[in-house]
């Protein structure tokens, strides 16, 4: 079963992989926030004045959304569901280079450490303890 | 993430690779060639709940046998969520009604599906099955009455 599965699916275009992927995660990201809000498919369906029928027609992961679509659902949801890689890198850029300070200093101690006779990956273990 | 199937009686392969094998052809015919779109759509989905798992809120409805792809396509595969981590994928046809009732070509699998879900769940509730980890243990022979010729 898994060969022929995998032999079949190899021959799917990309386009076709691709957008079902997004769409799988686009309806991940909504049904994140529907769990953290504590919010049902159904309620969900009332805030955009759809069927609750349609809204889990959605969730199986094979919608083609639009970005008209993906507009109402974030104004009911009252938070983005995609983001822009330009709105990511504003909301989480200072994070990136924090990150990355973090890493500077980390590659320093190693070599600190490493002058020493001490070896990184016993230490780094001890700091993730 | 594992995938079930099950083989009637009579047939070589499972109804899966059944389903799989009547759609994935090569032809020049218009009307296959939509089919075969279809289902490389169900396959990219499946493919997407190996790598996630299948979650509760993708597989909500009136009853516990789902078609995938949901909308937008006349090519059904039935199947049930067993767990986050097991799906049983039955077989399917082209949807050519509103009505479920009125595809014979989809209808028959969902009937099938729907009765061994039934089954399943009886011996679950009753021991004769049991959940191992991912895996599905016990006695897994099935009569499902008169649902298929």
């Amino acid at each position: 079963m898994e060969n022929l599965f995998r032999k079949s699916l190899e021959q799917a275009p990309e386009e076709t992989r691709t957008w079902v992927s997004k769409s799988f995660d686009i309806t991940d990201q909504i049904l994140d926030i529907l769990e953290r809000k504590g919010l049902s498919q159904k309620e969900l369906a009332e805030l955009l004045g759809k069927n609750e029928s349609e809204i889990s027609k959605w969730m199986k992961g094979t919608h083609n959304f639009t970005e008209e679509t993906i507009a109402k659902i974030e104004l009911a949801l009252g938070e983005p569901v995609t983001i822009t890689i330009k709105q990511a890198e504003e909301k989480y850029g200072g994070l990136r280079k924090k990150m990355e300070e973090q890493e500077k200093k980390l590659h320093h101690l190693e070599a600190i450490l490493k002058q020493k006779g001490i070896e990184p990956g016993e230490f780094g273990y001890a700091l993730a303890g | 993430m594992l995938l079930y199937s099950f083989h009637l009686a009579d047939q070589q392969f499972c109804e899966f690779d059944r389903f799989i094998n009547r759609f994935d052809i090569n032809t020049e015919n218009a009307v296959a060639l939509k089919q075969k779109d279809d289902l490389y759509i169900i396959l990219a989905a499946i493919d997407e709940i190996v790598k996630r798992g299948a979650r509760a809120g993708r597989f909500r409805g009136e009853n516990n046998v789902h078609a995938l792809p949901a909308e937008n396509c006349d090519l059904r595969l039935y199947c049930i969520r067993l767990h986050d981590g097991a799906v049983l994928l039955g077989n399917g046809g082209i949807k050519t009604s509103q009505k479920l009732q009125d595809s014979p070509d989809c209808f028959l699998h969902y009937q099938l599906l729907s009765e061994l879900e039934k089954q399943i769940t009886v011996r679950i509730q009753s021991r004769e099955l049991r959940w191992e980890g991912a895996l599905l243990k016990g006695d897994l022979y099935f009569e499902l009455g008169d649902c298929v010729d």
